[in-house]
């Protein structure tokens, strides 16, 4: 059942980013469209404990969505289906790596002055 | 005169298919499949296809016309309006002589999915009977002639040779729908893994394939439903 | 014994429009993986202190990559729209009509797509 897990995840993951990403972008992008993105702006930003979480949650959503999907893409060749086991852990692996990374980024805004 | 282009290929004597045109003298109304019997009996005695029915019924004749897998007996000459018909073996599936290919994992997969009915109870004295209701659940699903239009069309089965492919989804849906059928549990698990019914990526390839207007992806959605514990 | 499969492009298969929103899907979800990671480690930056994201930032906000930035939009735009289309598959709606969605989707991903380049054309044209 773990194909059913990873494959229902993957949904789930997808609505809440279409949502999360969306709305992500639009306040990043199209709010304070043309204004230079500045250190201190984005600090003041993450400053808003609920944008600090979303922001994170997004991270971590999106890293499993895009990972997972990246293992998806593969598994649908023979050749990938024998190193099946390889390919999750190297995946996993990277998305613990980027995932501590970013949460790292994100805090060094409110942290380094 | 209508051209064919017919992809010819012996394995044990040639190293790469290749095309040989014929010029067919065209009636109205004539079927690609007519066509090929006049190359047959006038051109040249050579080459190789599947038939039997001659009606659409029986899914030997399926082969790629220009550009799409059809069935030679159903698709008429003039509905293809082109000068040039290029016709060659169903696509992704092993060339066992010119247009006649293996379907050998076609039907390991068809067989696979337990495709009868299952039912431990004792049968009633005449029949097992369905209202028209539960029998129209069934009634686009139960046209399928395995002809395997769609399964050579399907890039996912083309790429992962362990998917189940349409037409073994679809006739697991077949059954698991049946309102007679008892193995819900049984077929769903026979559906369920990382190479059953959820790695269809929906790309429609089949609905678009298959001569008698069936959608697999209808019957392969609702198997997705089911291994969510979705009544269907 | 029988081992001759003709080499054949994954394209050989029936392309219709289902086809395509697969592959597109697949080419931009790839692409969109790239570029969370990348993505991740420009971010990152911030760990080298304002100076140094600073400095970066206005490297990426000049005009080649506000051109690169509306890709990239329309890769999200489209990987997110034919999301939608995707899981109303798999609750079941709108199967039979998958080419109808398939071209709304092209038309609303068309339609931001095309706002958007008609806001930012000032600061890609110069200031």
């Amino acid at each position: 059942m773990k194909a059913g897990w990873l494959w229902f995840l993957q949904r789930v993951t997808a609505a809440l980013i279409v949502i999360i990403l969306y709305s992500h972008i639009f306040r990043v992008h199209y709010v304070e469209l043309g204004q230079p993105i500045l250190f201190a702006g984005v600090a003041l930003r993450l400053k808003d404990l609920l944008i600090l979480l979303t922001d994170s949650s997004l991270l971590l959503l999106a890293l499993f969505h895009g990972l997972n999907g990246v293992r998806a893409v593969l598994l649908d060749y023979e050749f990938f289906t024998k190193h099946e086991k390889r390919i999750s852990w190297s995946l996993l692996i990277i998305g613990i790596i980027f995932f501590f990374g970013g949460v790292k980024g994100l805090w060094a805004f409110l942290i380094i002055k | 005169m209508v051209t064919f282009k017919i992809e010819r290929f012996d394995p044990d004597v040639d190293k790469a298919p290749y095309f040989k045109t014929y010029e067919v003298m065209a009636e109205k109304e004539m079927s690609v499949l007519e066509a090929l019997f006049y190359i047959v009996e006038n051109l040249d005695g050579s080459l190789a296809f599947r038939y039997s029915c001659r009606g659409a019924v029986c899914g030997s004749c399926a082969m790629r016309i220009n550009g799409k897998n059809r069935l030679a007996c159903q698709t008429l000459i003039k509905t293809l309006r082109a000068k040039t018909i290029t016709v060659s073996a169903l696509p992704h599936l092993p060339v066992i002589k010119d247009l006649v290919v293996d379907m050998d994992h076609f039907f390991a997969k068809y067989e696979k999915v337990k495709p009868y009915l299952i039912n431990p109870s004792p049968a009633p004295a005449k029949e097992r009977t369905q209202s028209v209701k539960e029998r129209a659940r069934i009634d686009e699903m139960i046209n399928c002639i395995l002809c395997g239009a769609c399964y050579s069309a399907c890039t996912v089965a083309a790429t992962d040779p362990q998917f189940l492919g349409p037409a073994a989804l679809t006739k697991a849906y077949r059954f698991l729908a049946d309102s007679r059928d008892a193995a819900r549990g049984e077929r769903l698990k026979l559906v369920d893994g990382e190479h059953g019914a959820l790695r269809c990526h929906t790309l429609f390839n089949c609905a678009e394939a298959c001569p008698k207007y069936i959608v697999p992806t209808y019957s392969i959605q609702k198997l997705k439903g089911g291994l969510y514990g979705k009544q269907s | 014994m029988l081992n001759n499969l003709k080499k054949e492009s994954i394209l050989a298969c029936q392309s219709g429009v289902g086809m395509w929103a697969f592959l597109l899907h697949r080419l931009t979800g790839l692409a969109l993986i790239f570029y969370l990671l990348m993505h991740i480690m420009v971010i990152s930056t911030s760990l080298r202190g304002p100076h140094a994201f600073n400095q970066l930032l206005a490297v990426l906000t000049s005009q080649p990559f506000i051109i690169a930035d509306l890709g990239l939009l329309a890769a999200v735009l489209f990987h997110g729209l034919n999301g939608i289309r995707i899981l109303f598959f798999d609750l079941g709606v709108g199967i039979r009509i998958q080419k109808i969605i398939f071209w709304a989707v092209i038309a609303a991903a068309a339609l931001i797509w095309g706002v958007t380049l008609y806001l930012t054309l000032p600061f890609i044209m110069g200031k």
